[in-house]
């Protein structure tokens, strides 16, 4: 019985840090807000947005594949130079507020430099490159793609890949690197789950993004 | 041994919906958007401006210059996306 409730104890613990790594309890995994700026919409697009770079190794991919991809990536480093990507993100509002849900406790303004610092939870060098390695896998599912908080790989479903445009691919890969530096979401889905970091901001990316296709 | 494995399963399905996520909406825009999008940047382009993929700084500053010499669409276009007014 001693025995049964110590593996107990011990799965208990286990679950409570797998529901973590959602973020349910963000501000541990978070830097201290007071170190970054904070910008505002009168701001120029600051010179990291400009030269913001990205270092992404792509795994399984064909030729044809290859190419969206490197399109899609194009395509985030075109649009986090906008001017249009800074003021939507600072001015994104939700619930009367100029917030998004899940923020981790930072401001628009705060998130916007925390996309252009590029530091990964596991590269946590203020880099302004956007570092990940994207796996292609099949799955017949409705996941377009995943990750997990202990790795620098996201997995990218072709069933979606394969049809989607480049855009369309940009916006599921900057939400999936948005997880990468530390945004979390729901699990399931709900209307604010629409407006945390990484559904809102790869909302963001995929719209601003067919503007390049 | 019964609860074990009900606990372990119960881990499994907590960590698995943590790892899904669904995002993108790949589909292509309607073509008038797709044609309109890409006739601003080949105006552009026509400016001596080249594509921002290119060289964003330079294509910026050129942008600023000769925004002037597009058409109206283009004008408010490059003025949404980059900030740019003539």
């Amino acid at each position: 019985m001693k025995k049964l409730t110590v593996l107990i104890l011990l799965m208990s613990l286990m679950s409570t840090a797998c529901s973590k790594s959602d973020g349910s309890d963000n501000t541990g995994t978070f830097y201290d807000a007071s170190i970054y700026g904070d910008y505002t919409d009168t701001d120029p697009v600051p010179n990291e947005a400009l030269n913001f770079e990205t270092n992404v190794r792509l795994i399984n991919f064909t030729d044809v594949q290859n190419e969206k991809m490197t399109k899609a990536i194009e395509i985030i480093k075109l649009v986090v130079a906008t001017e249009e990507f800074k003021n939507r993100v600072l001015n994104y509002t939700y619930d009367g507020k100029k917030q998004f849900v899940d923020n981790g406790g930072y401001t628009n303004g705060q998130i916007y430099q925390l996309i252009l610092n590029a530091a990964e939870t596991l590269q946590p060098s203020k880099n302004n490159i956007l570092d990940a390695e994207v796996e292609l896998y099949y799955e017949a599912s409705n996941i377009v793609g995943y990750t997990y908080p202990n790795t620098t790989r996201i997995w990218v479903n072709t069933k979606y890949f394969n049809t989607y445009t480049p855009a369309g691919v940009a916006h599921n890969l900057f939400h999936e690197w948005l997880h990468k530096i530390g945004f979390t979401h729901a699990v399931n889905y709900s209307v604010s789950r629409d407006s945390s970091v990484p559904y809102a901001i790869g909302n963001i990316m995929g719209d601003i993004g067919r503007n390049f296709l | 041994m019964k609860i074990l494995i009900i606990m372990i399963l119960s881990v499994s399905v907590n960590a698995m919906a943590d790892m899904e996520h669904q995002a993108g909406q790949g589909s292509m825009p309607p073509a008038k958007e797709l044609s309109a999008s890409r006739s601003c940047f080949q105006e552009i382009a026509e400016e001596g401006c080249g594509h921002p993929i290119e060289d964003q700084e330079l294509f910026n500053t050129c942008l600023s210059d000769k925004i002037s010499e597009l058409s109206g669409n283009c004008q408010t276009f490059f003025g949404r996306l980059y900030g740019k007014k003539k």
